[in-house]
């Protein structure tokens, strides 16, 4: 390993020199990470892990044992774990096989009574799912109620923000000035977010004088302590300023599938989504968000989906190991990918999420473990690390994550604990950082942009039309082309500034807005609107549908 | 609803002119004998002669005669003028005793006495031909120019049949009802058949009443500027609207200025219900939707005036 490790810092030294031409100003402005090549130690893993447990709950409730209830704080606030009152929120995943919906029903009321029984306060269900609060001295005790297959933190999705000039630049203006022909139908445009802080002063002004607007987090908090939503809706309103706008929020995934039975039975025609799940799914268009995306347009709805903002955030390889040492070998000999920023939350999975019923994924029995190492006084320190059970029936997935007081160089670190083939992995890393070595950009769409049913949106600039470093690309992990649109970022809303929402995130509610506007002007159908777009998107990039651009940037008016 | 109502109290007045224009008198002979003489002239000889106290019915006056008809001394019929100096008028027509002696049907007096009395309302007219112009009030769409032809065959004095042709358009506006047109020129040609019902009066104006059915003819064009604006936008629209089964009624007023030649004016309220359709295509994509616009109300009065010539 030491000669692999000096030959590597010649590599290292020489490569860096390219790099150093090569990577764009943002890049060649960060410490230089010469020397800080390592090999991650043998991991060590905790003992009697409890396989119907998630491995962060099971950390928590050995730290709550070992040192208390305050250390179990410091450890949600640093993983983003949401806690209240000293309880963790968490979802129970209830055994539900061989039932039907009423037997589903009637056992997710008896777990749900053993959960009170046991001090927990149980806030809302959805299918076989019972979302909770508990403390962490009863995890233990409802992950052993026999009813309850699988006990995990709930799936949290992320604002694919990075505010509008797209009104002009997408030729929506000269429909707007149109008046609608042949319908006389208000569009129901809804706008799923995390929050919308601040909407209230935007009405009338930025917003329709009043808008809809319904909570499904279980604090029933609309605003939340984010503008994202807020700023969404901006460019919504923007672009279909005739529209109905509703506001949704939602918190955890079990509080989304709620939200969007709600949204159907509102008759909404248009979703917009910037909204981004890692973790959720096979990123084949399967699993239950992308469930939820299905459910919307099987009522006819549309739903625009941004794409993402992690092109470089984003790392897919096949397990190799030539070492034998149980560590995931990047390119060449590096066992670490690197990362630069102030915080990095990390999600692995890999290809063996086995065969998805409707409900859930058959599961996976190659188990890999994920490590994360921050660099400090020059030298590498473990500061999390993710070991759920993949033993024949679980999600293959892991999550690190922690922040630093400023941006600093992360590795993560991948282990084969127990797998019987070289499986597919692939990594996305969250907040404010970016993989400095060596991101793959193809690939790199957020969940549930990677379902047929979802109208993924990447993002160009409102002004030139290049597209956006950051914009995630296709394709599918079945192959699928996407994103299938790009549309204008980097706009401006009263929310975020001049020029200053970037993001798929900004692309996204151009989108909706445009469906929204063509919708409130004619009686074509959702699908036929698609169509109509689909012919008169600006082709950019390589000719037709692509995997940066999809057809191409949204542009209503008719072909010059 | 209104308009409903307008129109009917407008037609109902029609009815009223007709019958008291044509409201005859009831005269009583006062004198021992009055001769019945062939002209309003005490100068001419007499047809025949009536007793005293003999009631017959006028109506119509010449001067200082009242026109009468008498049965002769042979049992037919004459027509006549007695002095006004021999008679009382003793009533109305609602007063006419049993053995009052009627005026009878006035061809055979145009036969005995033609072309002597002025103006010709009362006579019956065979074929007619005419033309009008005025305009055209619907209840969904707005007003606009109608004119048009009609073509009377007279059955009997009273009774006649007419064809006639119109055409009214209107401008149709904005709405936000998708059951109506949308903005453009709506033009509706009926052709329609009709019962007339006359009631003349000896002063040359024949008031008359009619009903009946026709085809309408309907063509509608979008606004120009409204198919433009989607144009620019690369989408097609198109509008268009059936033909239609409707009915009418109505009155009207003919004014002899000429034996054969009447002016006169008309009110005729047409109910008719047309479907249509409508499209929308993008030029791009091809993609089309479109619908149908099932009750098209095209109900309206229309208004006119014209010239008839009689043969």
């Amino acid at each position: 390993m030491n000669k692999t490790i000096r030959r590597y810092g010649w590599l290292a030294f020489t490569g860096l020199i390219a790099v150093t031409l090569l990577l764009p100003v943002k890049a060649r402005v960060q410490e230089n990470p010469q020397g800080m090549v390592f090999t991650p130690p043998p991991p060590s893993l905790p003992n009697n892990l409890n396989p119907k447990l998630d491995f962060a709950l099971q950390r928590m409730t050995e730290i709550y044992a070992a040192e208390g209830i305050e250390k179990v704080r410091g450890y949600a606030v640093q993983h983003k774990i949401d806690v209240k009152d000293d309880c963790i929120r968490v979802i129970a995943e209830t055994d539900s096989s061989n039932l039907g919906n009423s037997g589903i029903q009637a056992r997710v009321s008896i777990v749900s009574a053993k959960i009170e029984a046991l001090g927990g306060r149980v806030e809302m269900s959805y299918g076989n799912l019972i979302q909770h609060l508990a403390h962490p001295g009863i995890v233990q005790a409802i992950a052993r109620l026999p009813e309850v297959k699988f006990l995990r933190l709930p799936l949290k999705a992320f604002p694919t923000t990075l505010t509008s000039e797209g009104v002009a630049k997408t030729g929506a203006d000269t429909w707007q000035g149109v008046a609608a022909y042949r319908t006389t139908e208000k569009v129901k445009v809804c706008i799923l977010d995390a929050g919308f802080q601040g909407y209230t002063g935007l009405l009338g002004t930025e917003l329709p004088s009043s808008v809809t607007v319904r909570s499904f987090r279980a604090d029933g908090d609309i605003e939340a302590s984010q503008v994202h939503g807020a700023a969404c809706a901006e460019i919504v309103h923007d672009m279909a300023p005739d529209a109905d706008l509703i506001l949704v929020n939602f918190s955890t995934d079990v509080e989304h599938h709620l939200a969007v039975d709600w949204i159907i039975s509102e008759g909404a025609k248009v979703i917009s989504y910037s909204m981004g799940w890692w973790n959720a799914g096979d990123g084949k268009g399967t699993g239950p968000i992308c469930d939820d995306v299905k459910k919307a347009y099987d009522a006819g709805i549309i739903w625009c989906s941004s794409s993402g903002n992690d092109a470089e955030n984003h790392w897919e390889g096949t397990f190799s190991d030539p070492d034998d040492d149980g560590w995931m070998n990047f390119p060449g000999s590096i066992e670490y990918l690197l990362v630069y920023g102030s915080e990095c939350y990390a999600y692995m999975n890999w290809d063996d999420w086995g065969t998805y019923n409707g409900s859930n994924y058959s599961g996976s029995n190659n188990d890999y473990n994920l490590y994360l190492y921050y660099y400090s006084g020059g030298a590498w320190h473990l500061i999390d690390s993710s070991s759920n059970s993949q033993n024949g029936n679980d999600w293959p997935t892991e999550s690190v994550g922690t922040y630093a007081s400023g941006p600093i160089y992360w590795a993560l670190c991948v282990y084969k604990h127990s797998a019987t083939r070289n499986c597919k992995l692939e990594i996305f890393t969250a907040g404010s950082n970016y993989i400095y070595d060596y991101p793959v950009p193809s690939g790199s769409l957020d969940i549930p942009a990677d379902s047929p049913y979802a109208v993924a949106v990447g993002a160009t600039d409102c002004i030139t039309d290049a597209l956006h470093y950051y914009s995630s690309r296709g394709p599918t992990h079945d192959g699928r082309v996407k994103p299938d649109f790009t549309a204008p970022s980097g706009v401006t809303t009263q929310t975020y500034g001049y020029r200053d929402f970037y993001g798929t995130s900004a692309s996204a509610p151009h989108m909706a807005g445009a469906f929204g506007l063509i919708l409130g002007k004619t009686s074509f159908s959702t699908s036929q609107v698609r169509a109509i777009l689909e012919r008169r998107g600006l082709d950019l990039g390589s000719d037709g549908k692509d995997n940066l651009y999809g057809i191409g940037r949204l542009k209503l008016t008719k072909p010059d | 609803m209104k308009r409903i109502v307008g129109l009917s109290a407008i037609f109902i007045c029609f009815l009223a002119v007709g019958l008291i224009a044509g409201q005859s008198v009831i005269l009583k002979v006062k004198v021992q004998t009055a001769n019945v003489r062939s002209e309003p002239d005490l100068s001419s000889g007499a047809v025949a002669q009536v007793k005293l106290g003999t009631l017959l019915e006028s109506t119509n006056k010449v001067g200082s005669f009242y026109e009468v008809a008498v049965i002769d001394k042979d049992g037919k019929t004459v027509y006549g003028f007695l002095h006004e100096s021999v008679v009382d008028v003793v009533g109305g027509e609602k007063e006419v005793p049993k053995e009052v002696e009627r005026a009878v049907e006035p061809e055979p007096r145009a036969a005995a006495r033609p072309q002597k009395v002025e103006p010709v309302s009362a006579e019956f007219k065979k074929i007619g031909l005419g033309l009008f112009v005025g305009f055209s009030s619907t209840s969904e769409y707005g007003s606009g120019l109608a004119y048009g032809a009609n073509f009377y065959l007279g059955v009997t004095k009273n009774i006649g049949l007419e064809v006639s042709g119109l055409r009214f358009q209107t401008t149709t506006k904005d709405s936000d009802d998708e059951t109506k047109l949308s903005k453009g020129k709506l033009a509706v040609m009926p052709v329609q058949a009709s019962l007339i019902v006359r009631f003349p009066v000896g002063t040359g104006v024949v008031p008359y009443v009619a009903a009946g059915g026709g085809y309408y003819l309907n063509s509608f064009t979008l606004d120009a500027a409204l198919v433009g604006s989607w144009n620019d936008l690369g989408i097609d629209i198109d509008e268009t609207i059936d033909n239609a089964f409707g009915f009418h009624f109505g009155a009207g007023l003919d004014y002899f200025i000429k034996p054969n030649i009447a002016i006169g004016a008309n009110v005729k309220y047409c109910l008719a219900k047309a479907k249509g359709s409508w499209t929308m295509k993008d030029q791009v994509s091809s993609e089309e939707t479109k619908g149908t616009l099932s009750n098209l109300k095209l109900d309206g009065l229309v208004f006119g005036a014209g010239l008839k010539y009689f043969f």
